[in-house]
């Protein structure tokens, strides 16, 4: 996912902003990094560039 | 990009490893996003941001961006199906964003949206949430229903409008153990709504 993704991001729980920690990021994007939200402190993963924005009960 | 080019562009999109039923998770037909992409293309709809709700592996979103459209996310709740979808961007050498997300929990704004919903065989009205969210998140919406839906799409877009519908085939690969044929075509229709 490119920077600007994260203005359309939100927990999806309390629906409030996320923080982004980025693990590695190549030329064009994020590739690998989490999301994090505070209120819920919940962690919203990103791999492979695709950020992961279902609750905990919902991945997989 | 003529009709024809893009179809053969977008053959080379793969589909569904593991398909779910309950998501009636089969693949959009080349022939079939060719189509309404072209048609929205010829509209002047595939411009600014596109989003592509329900993407599964990617083909209306991959298309959009073939087209010209400046900014093209697909959002999804299947994080294999996405996985999938990027493989396959990468390949046509499409730049798209993919967001694993229930549909419900979609944000942003878009100039229109592209998508395939499930069409209620499964699970009855599972193309609600999707017909209400892509309202929400746009002005002008495309997409696939069975034919025959206008009557209910109607209603329930209310106060929105459709403004045109195309009638097409629709061939659904065998992809469930409940289909009997190899390849069953279907009437579906391809519906352009304009928001109220």
């Amino acid at each position: 996912m490119k920077r600007d993704l994260m203005e359309i991001l939100c927990c999806p729980m309390c629906k409030g902003d996320l923080v982004l920690e980025v693990t590695e990021e190549n030329e064009k994007e994020i590739v690998k990094g989490t999301l994090f939200c505070g209120k819920c402190n919940e962690y919203y993963p990103i791999d492979d560039g695709i950020p992961n924005m279902l609750p905990p009960e919902l991945r997989e | 990009m003529r009709k024809k080019h893009l179809e053969i562009l977008l053959e080379q999109v793969c589909g569904f490893s593991s398909p779910k039923p309950s998501k009636e998770q089969y693949s959009t037909p080349a022939t079939v996003a060719a189509e309404l992409l072209h048609y929205a293309f010829m509209k002047g709809d595939i411009a600014d941001t596109v989003y592509d709700l329900g993407c599964g592996c990617g083909i209306l979103a991959i298309g959009a961006k073939l087209l010209g459209a400046e900014k093209v996310i697909g959002f999804d709740d299947d994080r294999d199906a996405l996985e999938i979808a990027r493989a396959n961007a990468q390949k046509l050498g499409a730049d798209v964003e993919f967001v694993c997300s229930s549909i419900n929990e979609v944000r942003g704004k878009a100039h229109s949206v592209v998508m395939n919903p499930p069409f209620g065989a499964q699970v009855k009205g599972s193309d609600r949430p999707f017909l209400r969210k892509a309202l929400e998140l746009s002005s002008v919406v495309y997409s696939i229903h069975n034919a025959g839906s206008a009557e209910f799409i109607k209603k329930f877009i209310s106060p929105s409008v459709i403004t045109e519908h195309i009638l097409i085939d629709f061939p659904i690969k065998r992809t469930f153990r409940f289909h009997t044929r190899e390849v069953q075509v279907i009437k579906a229709e391809i519906f352009r709504i304009e928001k109220r």
